[in-house]
């Protein structure tokens, strides 16, 4: 069975547009831009032209001969129409009718009116769209939760401290997790019976590892135990190289330092190294036996203390803090050391972040550096507690920052901040 | 961090003038310490491990009176006739002393709590608990001098120790006393142990262990002090002794000298002479980035608590921290005043750069994120539980000798179970969880210098209430093909996948990786309640690409 789509139906009503257009040109000649105004013009057009009714002159439409005649005589396609509802059309008949798109089987007639969900491409290759209605959405209702790919928020912080170190000219540096005390401590004047080798705050492991070339490790052992050439006394208790061959993990990034400083440093430098280090102690709410320290070192001509306090002042200001103070401290490789405290607008509270210090004479002697060298180190996990507000290290770093916390955080929190 | 715990009153009383909490917090910070809490009267100021001279409130107060009035104590000691005499036999276990007598002293509670609290701190920090120094203090008025210090058989070492009532040999002391539980270390595998001992046999004290009873306890009836410090290093004997005796005379003692007799040489101790110290005014203002003159830098010392005689500086006995001239001008940009540095900010031109490793690992993490997955951060401290047993898994590793943290003790050598891990801690939440990390493992290596290998891995999981093999291989795969890195999967058989559901990673006919579905197993032991497919693939070849 077919039936009239309702562009077939609307000629029924109303004749066929080329039927319509030969009527009006046998009444008077058209001009081409006034005939365009006519209802449905390019089909009647498309199919007067076909047909042979018509012509057009110095733009005015004008009827051919068999124009006249097709206004007097009864029209195929019109006697068609007629024809669908009684069912009769012939094979060639529904052929004729389907490719002018005036009927289709009842079937689709009946899908098409009923209301649709989704667009899809048959109905725009059809044209099949202009028959159907789609279902209304209810447009007002928010979204359902999806969860995009996310960089973790302790990487944004990383990423942003490195961003910062190489807009103020510092080049990134690495080295191994798993250090020689010689390179985490000896090599930067730190006593063989310093408190921070003891078990309870370094992580050892089994078996030694190898000491550099001779020639640093004697100028190392001279130092330690006599001050070398510096004018240092020296820390007066024997060097000995099986302390400082003992295997374990960094406890600061300060040892990437020293073995850059071993590797051989140009003059203007500056580098930086953001890396995970480990201390021996059990895990709470602000401690995690591991870590990460940011730190970067400059070394230069005419460096001194207020230079130190102008590189820590530019720093802060590019994580956002205006405020600061210093703080005279202690540090076994630096002389003078400052701690460095930035005022948070946000918490209304002072925060450190920073430790800072010029490299002491003995702890540059032995790498034949003769300028002075500043640096300062930042507590990486500390930084991210303050700008995700959280009050656990847990929820920024390792297994126990879940899901939950890595779908929910404002990825715009460190610029923010 | 060292404490310095006292009564805020007691502490207010010793300084020379009235002084608020807040004024005192500014001095403290000036100075470079911080009051950690103050509870009603109970302070706690935060020392740095340089000064354990302030590790007593006279300490304390005697640098902040300097600091604010000048004119720094000066001490010295008159000759008391007194001698120690050393036997040789010490040289095996305790081979130095050097001793002191202090009188006229006026004990009370206060006080007296103070120096026992005083030894204590010093014990822990500077003597390093006691192995490079052992204090002890006795009435003099019990003991019959000359002293004598030797060592002698354990066995035969007979006395009662202090906080006990009965009598014990060394042996008995090291195994029963709470105090040769806590340093018997110290003397252990010594076939001698040394003691003081008086000339009438009474023993005054088995150092660096405890005190006898009778002769070794200072009451608020004592008036006068012997002192003694032993241990393996004569300079840091001589320093803890100023340390002490300093402290006593600013109690209002009187400093005596005891003749200390080596079979080979005399002392005559405490020594309380400063030390003079050069300062170069050039090196002062190269240092701090200032303008000052000579005297003003002598000035700023002498508020630090350095002597000044006839234009010269000596640095105070008590202080154990000065080994070069850049401590004597932390020193003066202390007393110049931290907030009246004005910071300066250098143009240094130099370029800056990152890593090329951090630059790929960027590229890949873009990556990943684009394929929908979370990034994770978890730890590299790991234990064999986690990495082996519940994964089903062995290789060589890394493990700690000493961890304090009881939940770890080796690094982790495969990401896959800390990942694991993350998915176990995110089970409440909305499926599927798409994970991954890029992150070091720590192997063992012979052939370097650390004896192991940092290896940076790419680790990735799915899980979902249905999740199969083809899901993670075909994120692989886009791995693969976005670095332009040809590879293959070669069927694995590996316990902590599904047989036949896992393949093992192959670049350049090495393999580098493992990719599959979780055995149930490993689930189970994980207490995961959803399938999990995942791979782990080594980039350490692609970082160190040249």
């Amino acid at each position: 069975m077919y039936k009239l789509t309702e562009e077939g139906l609307k000629y029924l009503k109303k004749g066929l547009p080329e039927i319509n257009l030969v009527k009006k040109l046998k009444e008077r000649e058209l001009k081409f831009a006034d005939a365009k105004k006519l209802e449905n013009f390019n089909i009647a057009l498309q199919w007067a032209k076909k047909n042979n009714w018509i012509k057009i002159e110095k733009g005015i439409l004008k009827l051919t001969e068999k124009g006249e005649k097709a206004t007097k005589e009864k029209y195929k396609i019109e006697e068609l129409l007629n024809k669908v509802a009684k069912n009769e059309l012939s094979e060639e008949e529904v052929r004729i009718l389907s490719k002018r798109n005036l009927i289709k089987k009842e079937k689709e007639i009946r899908m098409e009116r009923k209301e649709i969900l989704n667009l899809t491409p048959e109905l725009l290759k059809t044209g099949l769209w202009r028959e159907v209605k789609f279902k209304k959405y209810n447009v007002e209702v928010p979204g359902k939760k999806i969860y995009p790919g996310k960089k973790h928020p302790l990487n944004l912080i990383i990423e942003k401290i490195r961003e910062i170190f190489v807009e103020m000219g510092f080049k990134e540096i690495n080295g191994p997790l798993i250090e020689t005390a010689f390179w985490d401590m000896d090599s930067m004047f730190i006593p063989q019976d310093h408190p921070a080798r003891e078990i309870q705050d370094t992580f050892y492991l089994s078996g030694k590892g190898d000491l550099p070339d001779k020639d640093l490790v004697d100028k190392v052992r001279e130092i330690q135990e006599k001050g070398g050439k510096t004018g240092s006394i020296g820390w007066r208790i024997k060097w000995n190289p099986e302390i400082a061959r003992q295997l374990l993990l960094r406890t600061h990034t300060t040892a990437v330092t020293y073995r850059k400083f071993a590797r051989g440093i140009e003059i203007p430098s500056k580098y930086f190294c953001i890396g995970r280090v480990f201390r021996n102690e059990e895990a709470d709410s602000t401690h995690l036996p591991e870590f990460h320290q940011a730190e970067g070192f400059i070394a230069a001509e005419g460096l001194n203390l207020r230079s130190l306090m102008g590189f820590i002042k530019e720093f802060y200001s590019k994580i956002g803090i205006e405020k600061i103070k210093f703080k005279f401290a202690y540090n076994p490789y630096t002389e003078p050391s400052l701690e460095a405290f930035g005022y948070s607008e946000k918490m209304k509270r002072w925060i450190e972040l920073i430790n800072s210090g010029i490299f002491r004479p003995e702890a540059l002697a032995p790498y034949n550096i003769k300028v002075p060298v500043i640096a300062w180190g930042l507590a990486v996990e500390r930084l991210a507690m303050f700008v995700f507000e959280k009050k656990s290290i847990k929820e920024i770093l390792g297994h126990t920052c879940d899901l939950k916390d890595l779908r929910q955080y404002d990825i715009l929190k460190v610029e923010k901040w | 961090m060292v404490m310095l715990n006292t009564s805020l009153n007691y502490l207010q009383t010793l300084i020379k003038k009235k002084v608020s909490v807040k004024e005192l917090e500014d001095i403290l910070f000036n100075l470079g310490f911080e009051i950690d809490s103050l509870k009603g009267d109970e302070i706690a100021i935060e020392i740095t491990p340089d000064r354990p001279d302030l590790l007593s409130t006279h300490g304390l107060a005697r640098a902040i009176n300097a600091f604010l009035f000048k004119k720094p104590e000066k001490y010295e000691a008159k000759k008391s006739e007194i001698k120690v005499i050393v036997d040789e036999s010490v040289n095996s276990v305790r081979p130095y002393t050097v001793c002191s007598v202090v009188r006229n002293l006026k004990f009370d509670e206060q006080n007296l709590k103070e120096i026992v609290n005083f030894q204590e701190k010093l014990h822990e920090t500077f003597a390093r608990k006691r192995k490079k120094a052992a204090i002890g203090i006795y009435p003099l008025e019990k003991i019959t001098p000359p002293i004598y210090y030797k060592a002698v058989e354990p066995q035969k070492i007979k006395f009662v120790p202090l906080d006990s009532d009965k009598e014990m040999n060394g042996n008995e002391i090291l195994k029963k006393h709470e105090k040769g539980r806590k340093y018997g270390e110290l003397l252990l595998g010594k076939k001698l142990y040394p003691i003081f001992i008086d000339s009438k046999n009474e023993i005054l004290s088995m150092p660096p262990i405890i005190n006898s009873a009778k002769l070794g306890k200072v009451t608020t009836k004592t008036k006068d002090v012997f002192i003694e410090c032993s241990g393996e290093d004569i300079s840091t004997l001589l320093k803890t002794l100023n340390l002490i005796a300093t402290t006593l005379a600013d109690f209002g003692g009187k400093i005596y000298s005891v003749e200390v007799v080596y079979p080979d040489k005399k002392l005559e101790t405490p020594d309380l002479k400063p030390e003079e110290v050069k300062i170069n005014i050039l090196n002062v203002n190269k240092i701090l980035g200032t303008n000052i003159s000579k005297e003003e830098a002598i000035n700023f010392l002498e508020r630090m608590g350095y002597l000044i005689e006839d234009g010269k500086v000596f640095a105070p006995c008590y202080r154990t921290d000065i080994l070069h001239e850049i401590d004597i001008i932390d020193d003066i940009g202390r007393a110049y005043g931290v907030k009246n540095f004005k910071p300066d900010f250098p143009l240094i031109a130099t370029t800056g750069g990152l890593l090329k490793e951090t630059k790929i690992k960027n590229r890949i993490r873009e990556l990943m994120i684009g394929l929908g997955f979370q990034e994770v951060f978890t730890l590299i401290l790991s234990s064999s539980e986690e990495q082996f047993s519940k994964m089903r898994y062995e290789s060589k590793a890394i493990f700690l000798q000493n961890q304090i943290e009881k939940s770890i003790n080796m690094l982790r050598v495969s990401l896959l179970p800390e990942l694991l891990k993350v998915l176990k801690n995110s089970q409440h939440y909305s499926f599927p969880q798409k994970i991954f990390e890029i992150a070091e493992v720590i192997l063992p290596d012979e052939k370097t210098e650390t004896k192991s290998v940092d290896k940076t891995n790419i680790c990735a999981l799915i899980s979902n209430s249905v999740v199969n093999y083809e899901e993670i291989s075909s994120v692989l795969d886009s791995l693969f093909s976005n670095l332009h890195i040809n590879y293959k999967l070669k069927e694995a058989r590996d316990k902590r996948f599904i047989n036949g559901r896992s393949a093992k990673i192959i670049i350049n006919k090495e393999e580098r990786g493992i990719i599959g579905e979780f055995c149930p197993k490993v689930l189970e032991n994980f207490n995961l309640e959803n399938p999990v497919v995942g791979f782990e693939l080594d980039l350490s070849l692609l970082l160190k690409q040249p």
